[in-house]
């Protein structure tokens, strides 16, 4: 099999807030066409890797390099141009703003505004609902639309890897399912993602590759098909002392 | 009666053209500019300065203040505001305290505390004469400019690029970020464009009223009580701050008499901010 | 905060407790004796700094402790002055009643303008004190009973030696400092500094918010007020623009972010700094208080906690030794404390 190319490459990541060390010494890495996983319970510290990968927390220790290139320690907006789109937990879109203005700024940088006509008929080809409400205020949108323009909108920056945090938390099944599915499609289309997952199974259905995160270290990797549910309780239980409950199934 | 109505509705045009300059900074970098007008008068002296030494036509003059006024705004917001604003909104605006005393002792020492006037080609007009009502020229040039630059402010905030730009810098600073909007040169460029607008307030001061280096103090006021009516951060919501500050205080003179015009002000809005504490026409607050 | 951090500063704090009972007893022998080896410069110089350090100490318990940045407190110099004007121009009554017009008068009018103010949050609080002063300025300006814009001639300061007028700042400063001292070292002041910290938190824990903020606002309105009438004995004559003007709460800010907001020794420092460099520029009237404008907004910029964060960063020394780390103990207390 031909190596594919290494978009993403964390490694020896520390971060810190205050004195409690939130992530220690991770290392991953994202390949051009991936699927990655972030398993891990609430509070270990998955979405501070994310934040960290994307200039919003400053780690104490480690490197982020994109493409060869090392970006730790650079603006998030400087990050944000170079290829790289983040879905931030809680979908964080602009409120008072129409969804097609949600969408415009998504391209704001300048190789995506290039593309700006091809990106939104994709977008709109991949989520027909926001073409509808177009024109709507943001803040109107259900859950499930708030997510759906959320992923439009990184989508609409032409990047190679879309970084999602917590995209299904507090969704319906049947709009997870919907999501996911965008997501493979988007996927088939060149683009990797990052994605952080509460729940064992759905991340392992949903990604080539994971990393089970505990206490901010990753405790164990593999391909995503290699890994059981069993494994990975084993590894939480061992850790932990307590088993996780593992509800909820798309 | 009719009179002191319309005096004051025009009158609250010049108010809201004062305060829509606080209330954007305020709405968008939510930092209370306290030099806000201070900086107006800055405005006023260089127009005067460029008029007396440089050319002689006012328009000329402004608009070279106008490009003066942005970069001194670009300035403040760049190496002043966005310095401090990462440890909060007091921490910036005791800054610009500490702008306004600077200033208001730099003009004093420049310019002498005495009282000075901009010419105006509209002074001693009147633009509507009659038994009922008369209009001074100078006040109808005031409402018709404001409410064109404040109609022309909304329209840039609401419709070009660079103001949508801003405006989710504002409303979502991470997710801006993460847009790859660099947040903080929107702030700049915000402030810039506010301070310009702010020279062409200068303008109409300087030729309304006579103005010395400790005026700033007095309009800062004015622009509070139109924001705080109006709403921070609505663009609109400062001509309809204006215009009732400017009724309520021509309407408190006809009743009470000139020297009651100015407390009258102060006390309505303290009313207000009493009542409605985040002011009355303010948007609904979001989480 | 861990326990590897604790244990850290721990010998830092056994050791100062003598340094500081050394210098607080030296610096009561020195300014008690001042005025029997100084010369007139040197006590007018030192009662100048007494009465500044406190009214920067009561801006500094407002805006460093309670998280009330007041933009209003000239309305309690004021005040303060035009009681003291008014005991002894108007009503010919020993001028010492003036102060006590002036507590009385300031707590009153603090409490009144306490019901609308306490109703504006953050920065409208901020707006909302300034106006008031500002209405208060404008309402004497029209008010025959003071005397118009034109004020009075104080003469009872004339009369007094510069001793007594300094014994005089001494006292407003010695009630000053006592008083924030006192307020943050009880439970009370713990709770309001837990509340400035974080004020949803601490309302979760009990601390009464508005009765705390409240009863601060009233302490450093009155101390205030005295202070006002003890700087108008200074300087012998009051009008309504000066009296009230935003002058004082310029010098007030200048004083406490100098030195360094939300300690007690910042306004210490900030009031001989600022007095000082106020001596110094005096030639240059209109340079000073440009200069202090220039120095405020530099050090706020490069030194946001003021020399006193510089110094304690660096030494970890306190004087009064009120920046108690909060535990998780004391929020207990706070808990039982404000529930009586």
């Amino acid at each position: 099999m031909i190596e594919k190319e290494k978009l993403l490459e964390v490694s020896g990541l520390d971060v810190f807030y205050g004195d409690l060390q939130a992530v220690k010494d991770v290392n991953l890495e994202v390949k051009k066409g991936d699927m990655v996983s972030l398993i891990g319970a609430n509070g270990v510290g998955k979405s501070t890797i994310l934040q960290a990968i994307m200039g919003l927390i400053k780690p104490k220790a480690g490197t982020v390099t994109w493409k060869g290139e090392v970006i730790t320690g650079k603006a998030t907006n400087k990050i944000a141009q170079m290829g790289l789109a983040m879905t931030p937990e809680g979908s964080h879109i602009f409120e008072d703003m129409s969804v097609y203005e949600n969408l415009l700024l998504g391209a704001y940088p300048k190789h995506a505004k290039a593309r700006r006509a091809e990106s939104l008929a994709l977008v709109y080809k991949t989520f027909p609902v926001l073409k509808e409400k177009e024109k709507q205020t943001a803040t109107f949108l259900s859950g499930g639309q708030r997510q759906m323009l959320a992923i439009a909108r990184a989508m609409m920056a032409s990047p190679e890897l879309i970084i999602c945090d917590e995209i299904s938390l507090g969704l319906a099944p049947v709009i997870i399912k919907d999501i996911y599915a965008s997501l493979h499609e988007i996927n088939k289309n060149g683009v990797s993602f990052l994605l952080v997952e509460q729940e064992t199974k759905r991340a392992l259905k949903h990604s080539d590759y994971a990393y089970v995160i505990v206490h901010g270290s990753v405790v164990l990797e593999g391909r995503s098909s290699s890994l059981t549910e069993e494994e990975i309780a084993k590894v939480y239980f061992g850790v932990e002392q307590q088993p996780r409950e593992e509800g909820g199934i798309v | 009666m009719l009179q002191a109505v319309i005096t004051g509705l025009l009158l609250g045009g010049l108010y809201a053209l004062i305060g829509v300059g606080l209330s954007l900074i305020f709405g968008i970098v939510k930092v209370t500019n306290i030099a806000h007008g201070d900086l107006m008068i800055v405005a006023t002296f260089f127009i005067m300065v460029i008029i007396q030494h440089i050319v002689g036509n006012i328009y000329l003059a402004l608009a070279i203040t106008i490009v003066i006024m942005a970069i001194l705004g670009f300035l403040i917001q760049k190496f002043l505001i966005n310095t401090v604003i990462d440890q909060g909104a007091e921490t910036a605006m005791l800054v610009m305290f500490g702008l306004s005393i600077a200033i208001k002792n730099a003009l004093t020492l420049i310019f002498g505390a005495g009282n000075n006037a901009l010419p105006s080609p509209v002074k001693g007009i009147n633009f509507i004469k009659s038994e009922l009502v008369s209009i001074s020229g100078q006040y109808a040039v005031n409402f018709i400019v404001a409410v064109v630059l404040i109609v022309g402010l909304a329209l840039l905030m609401d419709k070009t690029p660079l103001g949508r730009s801003i405006r989710a810098a504002s409303s979502d600073t991470m997710a801006a970020e993460l847009m790859g909007i660099n947040t903080k040169s929107m702030y700049v460029w915000a402030m810039a464009i506010t301070m310009g607008a702010t020279a062409v307030a200068g303008m109409l001061v300087g030729q309304t009223y006579s103005f010395f280096p400790y005026t700033g103090t007095q309009f800062l006021i004015i622009a509070f009580g139109v924001v705080v009516i109006g709403g921070m951060g609505s663009i609109f919501g400062t001509l309809i701050g204006g215009a009732i500050l400017g009724m309520a205080q021509m309407i408190a003179a006809y009743f009470l008499g000139t020297a009651y015009q100015t407390l009258a002000g102060y006390v309505i809005l303290l009313i207000l901010l009493t009542v409605r504490p985040q002011g009355l026409l303010s948007k609904k607050m979001r989480k | 905060m861990s326990n590897k951090t604790m244990q850290k500063m721990q010998p830092k704090k056994e050791a100062m407790p003598k340094v500081r009972w050394i210098s607080l007893v030296v610096a009561v022998v020195v300014l008690v004796s001042l005025p029997f080896w100084g010369g007139d410069y040197i006590v007018n110089i030192f009662t100048l700094i007494l009465m500044y350090m406190a009214i920067g100490e009561m801006w500094n318990l407002l805006a460093g402790y309670a998280g009330l940045v007041s933009l209003g407190a000239q309305a309690f110099i004021g005040l303060g002055g035009y009681s003291l004007a008014m005991i002894s121009q108007v009503f010919k009554l020993p001028f010492l009643l003036g102060f006590l017009l002036a507590a009385v008068v300031s707590v009153v009018f603090a409490l009144i303008i306490s019901f609308p103010i306490f109703n504006m949050k953050d920065v409208y609080f901020t707006i909302g004190t300034w106006l008031v002063a500002e209405a208060l300025c404008v309402f004497f300006q029209t008010w025959g009973f003071v005397n118009y814009n034109v004020g009075y001639n104080i003469t009872v300061a004339r009369r007094l030696s510069s001793t007594s007028v300094y014994f005089i700042a001494f006292g407003v400063g010695l009630i000053a400092l006592l008083a924030v001292v006192f307020i943050l070292r009880s439970k009370f002041g713990l709770g309001l500094m837990a509340m400035r910290d974080n004020e949803a938190a601490s309302e979760i824990r009990g601390v009464k918010l508005y009765k705390s903020k409240l009863i601060c606002f009233l302490i450093s309105s009155a101390i205030t007020g005295v202070a006002g009438a003890a700087l108008y004995l200074n300087l012998a004559y009051i009008k309504p623009t000066v009296g009230f003007g935003i002058d004082w709460t310029v010098s007030m800010v200048f004083i406490t972010v100098i030195g360094g907001m939300g300690t007690i020794e910042g306004p210490i420092i900030g009031s001989i700094i600022f007095v000082i460099l106020r001596q110094l520029l005096y030639n240059f009237s209109g340079f000073s208080m440009l200069i202090l404008g220039v120095i405020a907004v530099v050090m706020i910029l490069v030194a946001p906690k003021g020399i006193m964060g510089l110094i304690n960063n660096k030494t970890g020394f306190d004087l009064f030794g009120v920046k108690r780390k909060v535990k998780i103990s004391d929020f207990a207390g706070i808990d039982a404390a404000s529930a009586e």
